[in-house]
């Protein structure tokens, strides 16, 4: 159980990184950027050059690993900014289901493209961070305590008697019925620890920064933001920029955890993170993070009961779900329109 | 009875009091407006009456009927027609096209009569276009009956709207800001029609409108929203030297 | 609009009916089977997008989902001609070509009726939604009814006793259903395409297509006349979700066959690309996008055809943008000048890694095609006028401008 909140939460923190993303561009432009989800797997393919490039294999320096997302971030960043100075721009003013497809188009660009210039196939991520257990929980007891009243025990008592390891060192011991047994490698710490950094340096941009206020202003009323003398273009510039580089964080994280990539593996998780968008409410940036985290539990939770053949299912009934019973989202705000 | 009437209705959008406490009344044959500052709650009460907007306290009643909340379809199709203060015509669509619409809820025939052209289908529509030929000959329009309509002049498409909601056969009729935007002999050949068309049509009519020369022209009588709240009513002279009313719309004297 | 006379009626479609027939008959016998196939695929695409620009185009709501509904009768109607079929055909009491027929087309009728209700049941809970959250809520609904088709023969066979599990075979799972009688052929499927462009050309021109309209262009306006929008836009969605499943059947009567991946979001996605491009609001534009881009697409598959419509592309573009660059022609020539010979030395130079990948490269080629179409002409081809003999006679008089 322990072990499902973990993987859960791991998992929710990648698609809350994308979700953001989702969210950043709806707030602005009201675009559903159908894109988005490939520029996550960019991010995992500019990576994987950077380190065969700079050979990196079995586990490289903290330099190393840092550049490469820096790098892949910074690549991606720009993509997104491109994409939106080419696709979406110039359909601003018409109805936005010029911009849907137009999204879709790009989109389908990325992962055919993606497809003929790196090839269809699966290719093994460099393993730029050596993979180990953090925090152990297990029944096995470890060596040094195998003496004196522990050989008495019983079998039963075996059962809820659980020994903590934390990197490698024991750390002592608790007894409790249930299932406590849980793994916690330093990948997940960090796709946790890395995710929560760019939530939070993103909301303090939001919040704290002149931009931040600039994008929450367009958000509200492009026309008004532009007529207060907010440069919109550059504005909507960032907001594709500072999306695509969280999302491509995300597909570096994940590419890390599985360990493989492939072009296609930017289409079901860019689903999965939009309706988690959509879940928090699109357009809210602490709903997109709520969402993500939601629905990656939810997933996680599908698997574990078994019924591991619905774990992209969920995700589409939670969508209908959330349509019909509350369309703005967990935090989204009703919007009424002038008759 | 009343012909209509607003009951202690007031809405509220979020945390703010939009509209408080309105009473309209209005016996069938009257012709009342409604005037006051922007933002008064003038197209809100309209939008309540017509159900766009469901009132957070109070009813509305038309015809003997408890119209409060009902879609506003329903109460299209009960006699109650509107025109908007931003002209709402189906931009695409012929002018004739225009009109029909409002034969819509009672086509006279069912979707394998269109598909399958049954005889039905041909007399309906023979009807439904001479019907929809007639008022747009009366309303002046006949002649682009076939022009998209997004290509009229403001004030045609403003008679054009005016002409599709005739169409429903109302007994109510209410318009807002008909005159907007238009020049004062415009506005003249507008009060003309109105006084016309509630004449040949026998209509009920609840008017907004900020031009005077038309409100004291043809009303009956007078009310004044302001900040959604009614602050006076009567006869257009009375209003006219009401100090509230004043006021509202010219601020205070200077002391 | 007059209606006709009984016995014009008669002839007309008398007359229809032997056309397809007689051009059923020649193709089956002169045109070789890869064209035979994308003939058909053109007309199974035209019911599609037909049925679909009536929800989208006429009445304003954004469905992403067609490819569902396109399951659902397809699968019902399979599912009868392999099950019910047989033995159908045995007991029957007429000659068995006619057994056939009827077998077919009660299967296509069944196909058709289940997409109606699976329209119902999407609709009425989705069309209270607007816009972007219309499109996808039906593109959820699409992938839960794909999902749903996957999972089912697991689903019924549950109570069933172990033993029998495995060779439970309802609709197929994951695997699909083949085996399917090869019923559709020109004459069926541009029949169904006939009926579709007729009824819709009738809905559309009459006072259910005025309440579309009006529901497209200015919802709370169309309340106001008395239209009742719910049901309006339920009543589009239903129609245009029972041609949906028509088209499924014929499809899977076709390829004999009906396959899970081939009703997913793409293709959903592929019918919306058929009408937009062809002119949201516009039958003929569907109908002749619908022929256009099959023929493109297949055009597409070796490498001399890409390379062909690559140039095309850049000679079309360079004719397009002629008067942007009023008075800059030497910009205009180096613009494109160079596009074109930097794509000769492309080819020439990857010209084996292309081909290795023509696969993907149509893909891309598609996607740019949808991008470069959306960004010069977002209206589509025809926007929301229909093509006419007196329409191009009008245009080819003003030709050169």
């Amino acid at each position: 159980m322990l072990q499902q909140l973990v993987n859960g939460i791991a998992l929710g923190s990648v698609y809350a990184l994308i979700a953001l993303g989702y969210t950043m561009v709806y707030g602005v432009l009201r675009l559903i950027n159908f894109a988005h989800g490939d520029i996550y797997m960019l991010g995992a393919f500019m990576a994987y050059f950077l380190a065969k490039w700079m050979g990196v294999s079995a586990g490289g320096s903290l330099a190393s690993t840092v550049a490469i997302f820096l790098l892949s971030m910074a690549i991606c960043a720009a993509i997104g900014m491109l994409i939106e100075r080419l696709a979406y721009r110039p359909l601003r003013a018409l109805p936005r289901l010029n911009s849907l497809i137009t999204a879709i188009g790009v989109s389908l660009l990325l992962e055919f493209g993606g497809q003929m210039v790196f090839g269809p196939d699966f290719k093994p991520f460099p393993s730029i961070i050596q993979d180990h257990p953090v925090l152990v929980i297990d029944h096995v007891a470890p060596p040094a305590a195998a003496t004196g009243p522990a050989t008495t025990q019983s079998a039963a008592a075996l059962d809820v008697s659980w020994h903590v390891t934390l990197n490698g060192k024991p750390r002592g011991s608790f007894n409790a019925p249930g299932n406590w047994g849980l793994v916690i490698t330093n990948i997940q710490i960090i796709i946790l620890v890395v995710s929560l950094f760019l939530m939070a340096a993103l909301t303090w941009i939001v919040r704290k920064t002149k931009i931040g206020r600039a994008m929450r202003a367009i958000s509200y009323d492009m026309r008004a933001a532009s007529l207060m003398g907010i440069t919109t273009d550059q504005v909507i510039a960032f907001t594709f920029a500072i999306g695509s580089a969280l999302a491509a964080a995300a597909g570096i994280l994940d590419a890390i955890y599985k360990p493989t990539i492939n072009p296609l593996m930017g289409v079901l998780p860019g689903l999965k993170a939009f309706v988690a968008a959509v879940l928090g409410g699109i357009g809210n940036i602490p709903g997109a993070m709520l969402g993500g985290m939601l629905m990656g539990l939810a997933e996680t939770a599908v698997v574990a009961s078994g019924k591991s053949t619905y774990r992209d299912a969920i995700a589409f009934a939670i969508l209908i779900v959330i349509l019909l019973i509350r369309p703005r989202g967990l935090l989204g705000a009703v919007t009424e329109e002038k008759v | 009875m009343a012909l209509v009437e607003m009951k202690s209705c007031s809405i509220r959008f979020g945390g703010l009091l939009a509209v408080a406490n309105c009473c309209v009344k209005l016996d069938a044959g009257e012709l009342v407006s409604v005037i006051g500052p922007n933002g008064a709650g003038k197209t809100t009460s309209f939008n309540m009456m017509t159900g766009v907007y469901k009132p957070t306290e109070g009813r509305v009643f038309f015809d003997g009927r408890d119209i409060t909340g009902l879609p506003t379809y329903q109460i299209a199709r009960l006699g109650i027609g509107r025109t908007f203060q931003n002209i709402r015509l189906f931009k695409e669509m012929t002018v004739l096209d225009n009109v029909r619409t409002s034969f819509c809820a009672h086509p006279g025939y069912g979707v394998p009569g269109s598909v399958l052209r049954t005889a039905r289908f041909s007399t309906s529509e023979a009807t439904i276009e001479a019907e929809s030929m007639r008022l747009l000959e009366l309303l002046k329009l006949d002649r682009f009956a076939h022009e998209v309509s997004k290509n009229l002049s403001y004030g045609d498409q403003r008679r054009l709207e005016i002409a599709r909601a005739l169409a429903l056969k109302p007994k109510l009729l209410l318009l807002d800001e008909p005159t907007s935007g238009m020049n004062p002999t415009e506005t003249h050949e507008v009060t003309q029609l109105v006084a016309f068309l509630r004449k040949e049509f026998d209509l009920t009519i609840l008017l907004i409108e900020h031009d005077m020369s038309l409100v004291m022209a043809i009303s009956d009588r007078v009310v004044v929203l302001d900040g959604g709240v009614t602050i006076a009513e009567g006869r257009p002279e009375d209003i006219q030297r009401n100090p509230k009313v004043i006021e509202a719309y010219l601020g205070e004297p200077v002391e | 609009m007059g209606s006709m006379s009984f016995m014009r009626r008669i002839a007309w479609t008398v007359g229809v009916l032997g056309v397809l027939w007689g051009t059923d008959a020649v193709l089956g016998k002169s045109v070789n089977p890869y064209i035979y196939d994308i003939i058909i695929r053109i007309g199974i695409t035209i019911v599609l997008a037909v049925s679909l620009n009536l929800i989208n185009g006429f009445t304003g709501q954004f469905s992403l989902g067609h490819a569902g509904f396109m399951a659902v009768g397809g699968y019902t109607a399979g599912a009868i001609t392999y099950h019910l079929g047989p033995h159908w055909v045995a007991t029957l009491p007429f000659p068995a070509g006619v057994s056939h027929v009827m077998v077919f087309l009660v299967a296509l009728l069944c196909g058709a009726l289940a997409a109606a209700i699976a329209g119902l049941v999407v609709g009425v809970p989705s069309l209270r939604l607007k816009g972007d959250y219309l499109a996808i809520a039906t593109l959820g609904f699409g992938e839960i009814i794909r999902v749903m088709i996957i999972n089912l023969d697991q689903m019924l066979s549950a109570s069933r006793p172990a033993a029998e599990r495995n060779d439970f075979m309802f609709i197929g799972g994951a695997k699909g259903l083949s085996g399917i009688p090869h019923y559709s052929n020109f004459f069926w499927v541009y029949l169904a395409g006939v009926c579709v462009v007729l009824m819709v050309r009738n809905l559309v021109r009459s006072s259910h297509g005025r309440a579309f309209i009006a529901v497209r262009e200015d919802e709370t306006a169309a309340g106001a006349m008395g239209i009742n929008t719910t049901r309006t836009k339920v009543l589009a969605f239903v129609i245009g979700s029972a041609w949906a499943g028509i088209a499924g059947g014929l499809h899977g009567h076709f390829i004999q066959g009906l396959y899970p991946n081939d009703f997913t979001f793409l293709q959903s996605i592929d019918v919306v690309v058929v009408v937009v491009l062809g002119g949201t609001g516009s039958l003929t534009g569907s109908v002749v996008t619908a022929a256009l881009l099959r023929i493109v697409e297949n055009v597409l598959r070796t490498l001399p055809g890409a390379s062909a419509v690559l140039y095309l592309f850049i000679l079309g573009g360079a004719w397009a943008s002629w008067s942007k660059f009023e008075g800059r022609r030497r910009a205009w020539v180096i613009q494109f000048g160079s596009f074109i010979i930097g794509l000769t030395i492309l080819l020439v130079l990857a010209n084996s890694w292309m081909v290795a990948r023509i696969a993907f490269l149509r893909g891309v080629l598609y996607a740019l095609l949808l991008i470069l179409l959306m960004l010069n002409r977002p209206q589509g081809l025809l926007g929301k006028s229909e093509l006419s003999f007196a329409g191009l006679r009008r245009r080819l008089s003003r030709a050169p401008s």
